[in-house]
């Protein structure tokens, strides 16, 4: 029998075997996370809502539907918590803002009704950057902490979610990635989130920042969660006019540790320019790693990468699309960034949109290229750390957003602009004190997410990062 | 086919990203310097644009928004020398019909 204490620590695949052998409640699951997170959130700051008692009613439900013999499949019972930008029918839904506050939908997103049809139970709403602008924007209810050191990010802008996986609070979660919201969390917490192809998973009622280059993606602390979310939120909606009717595979057959022969693309340009040593040497010593079990590491380059700039126009444009309104009419309720980068945006031309469109498909052209050379590519998932919060000077402010420095967002953003599928995996930690984990992130070809969970897995297969535990 | 490029007598960024790296500049010594602002913005001149765009800020809020945009020019700059033939289309999605 599993301590009660000990049930908030397992993955979703590890409590799911115990939920179908009737070894466990999800009562006594949901009410071990609530525990937890009744105890560590005060210093996280991961959740904004905590609704216990809908997820106490929610656990009993699926306690009685397995115990009459209807068994959903392997979310039956397990909690999870979406980022607060999701809809959720008679739960507010703050978006991480003050202007928004007090919104109550009246409907649910696509994927909050398709993870409640596979029985997972809604623990609550997670924290994250006002409006899911990542950088150096704060959410409009105090910044989520990062539980490697309370003092630095967890990322974002999905900072809840990151936080609150790697504090083991909760399984399983979801986030918005417009320029890497998902991943980037997943390298500074130490955790696994994957952005998938854009149109693979239903946007509809997730409040867009920009609708050319928003996705939604599964955060979890292994590779088999990530897989086993993907499998529910994925297929066509006709809600969401972006998604695609392609086909979803069955991703649980690519979780095999085998990946001989399997191609690992490695970029000769710009990737590893400009990175912290410490991060090059874990990521250097993975992709090594793969090699050891029989994978090809090839040379690839994009031709086309220092466009990818491109991404932050295109985001700040579609933003101030959506948010203008609001900037004008509750400037007082909004983060000061939220303001200045959705007032900068009305100085862009029609042209410069276009441009930065243009460069999207040169971008689009060059990963086609890189995924004929091989089936994944890797690089750093950030070229940085996790930043300080409250730098005690502003030569110790580390966030690259502030400092206008590494060109961290090319990493991820170029998987916003072309829609190729990525995933964040930790492969190591700095040294020294404070000790705060790295990541490596995966690109595979449009649709192809079942490669990124094979190598994934192999990974995770034979390392131990996913599993190392942060002090609190 | 047009060869048209933008701005065939200055450096653009992508050429000046290639020396850059070509003379080992890089990291955020390469960043600083291709984010320089290309020219000073003055509040009289984003009121004018402003102006020319459609959009009416306090004068209080175009004080405020002039360093950050002439901080922003470089960057700004930086999409508008991409170096991209006629022949690529932006990739936005119609689908009549739908």
């Amino acid at each position: 029998m599993v301590q009660q204490s000990r049930l908030a620590r397992l993955t979703a695949h590890e409590l799911a075997g115990l939920i179908k052998d009737g070894e466990i409640s999800p009562v006594e699951i949901v009410e071990a996370c609530l525990e937890r997170t009744e105890s560590l959130n005060p210093s996280l700051n991961a959740f904004i809502s905590i609704t216990k008692d809908r997820a106490l009613a929610q656990a009993r439900k699926a306690e009685r539907e397995i115990r009459g013999g209807v068994y959903k499949g392997p979310l039956h019972g397990i909690p999870y918590a979406p980022k607060d930008i999701f809809a959720t029918k008679g739960i507010r839904t703050t978006n991480g803002s003050k202007a928004t506050a007090n919104w109550i939908p009246d409907f649910n997103s696509t994927v909050i009704t398709r993870l409640d049809d596979a029985g997972a139970v809604m623990l609550g709403k997670l924290n994250l950057h006002e409006f899911a602008i990542g950088g150096g924007v704060e959410s409009g209810f105090g910044p989520a902490r990062n539980p490697w050191d309370l003092e630095y990010s967890p990322g974002g802008s999905s900072s809840g979610s990151g936080a609150a996986l790697a504090a083991e609070l909760i399984p399983l979660s979801i986030g918005t990635d417009t320029g890497g919201s998902v991943r980037w969390p997943a390298a500074y917490s130490g955790i696994v989130g994957l952005k998938p192809t854009y149109g693979r998973v239903s946007r509809f009622g997730v409040t867009p920042l920009s609708w050319t280059l928003d996705h939604v993606g599964p955060m979890t602390r292994s590779v088999v969660d990530a897989a086993t979310m993907l499998q529910v939120m994925a297929g066509y909606d006709e809600k969401d006019a972006t998604s695609v009717t392609e086909a979803v595979p069955d991703y649980t057959a690519a979780l095999n540790a085998d990946i001989k022969g399997l191609r690992v693309g490695v970029p000769t340009n710009f990737f590893f320019d400009h990175t912290d040593p410490q991060i090059l040497q874990a990521v250097r010593l993975a992709i090594q790693q793969l090699a050891d079990m029989g994978a090809e590491v090839v040379d690839v380059e994009i031709p086309h990468i220092e466009y990818a700039s491109g991404g932050t126009l295109i985001m700040r444009v579609e933003a101030a699309c959506i948010h203008q309104k609001r900037v004008k009419e509750v400037p007082h309720l909004l983060e000061p960034e939220v303001r200045e980068r959705v007032d900068m945006a009305h100085f862009y031309s029609a042209i410069d949109y276009v441009q930065a469109q243009r460069a999207r498909t040169l971008l689009m052209q060059d990963m086609k290229a890189i995924f004929e050379q091989c089936d994944v590519m890797a690089i750093p998932a950030s070229p940085n750390l996790a930043f300080k919060l409250e730098p005690d000077s502003p030569e110790q402010n580390t966030n690259p957003k502030k400092q206008g420095g590494p060109p961290t967002l090319q990493h991820s953003r170029l998987g916003n602009m072309t829609g190729n599928p990525a995933i964040s995996l930790p492969c190591g930690f700095s040294q020294g004190s404070p000790k705060l984990p790295i990541g490596i992130m995966l690109y595979a070809g449009a649709f192809d997410e079942s490669s990124l969970f094979r190598v994934g897995y192999a990974y995770q297969s034979a390392t131990t990062w996913h599993q190392q535990r942060p002090p609190v | 086919m047009s060869h048209y490029k933008q701005n065939t007598h200055t450096l653009t960024r992508r050429q000046a990203v290639l020396v850059l790296t070509a003379s080992a500049v890089t990291g955020s010594m390469a960043a600083g310097v291709l984010q320089q602002p290309l020219a000073g913005i003055t509040s009289e001149s984003l009121r004018q644009a402003a102006k020319v765009f459609g959009h009416d800020f306090s004068e209080e809020r175009l004080q405020e928004l002039t360093p950050i945009m002439d901080k922003d020019l470089g960057k700004l700059q930086a999409v508008r020398d991409l170096e991209i033939e006629e022949s690529v289309e932006p990739a936005i999605i119609f689908r009549a019909g739908r």
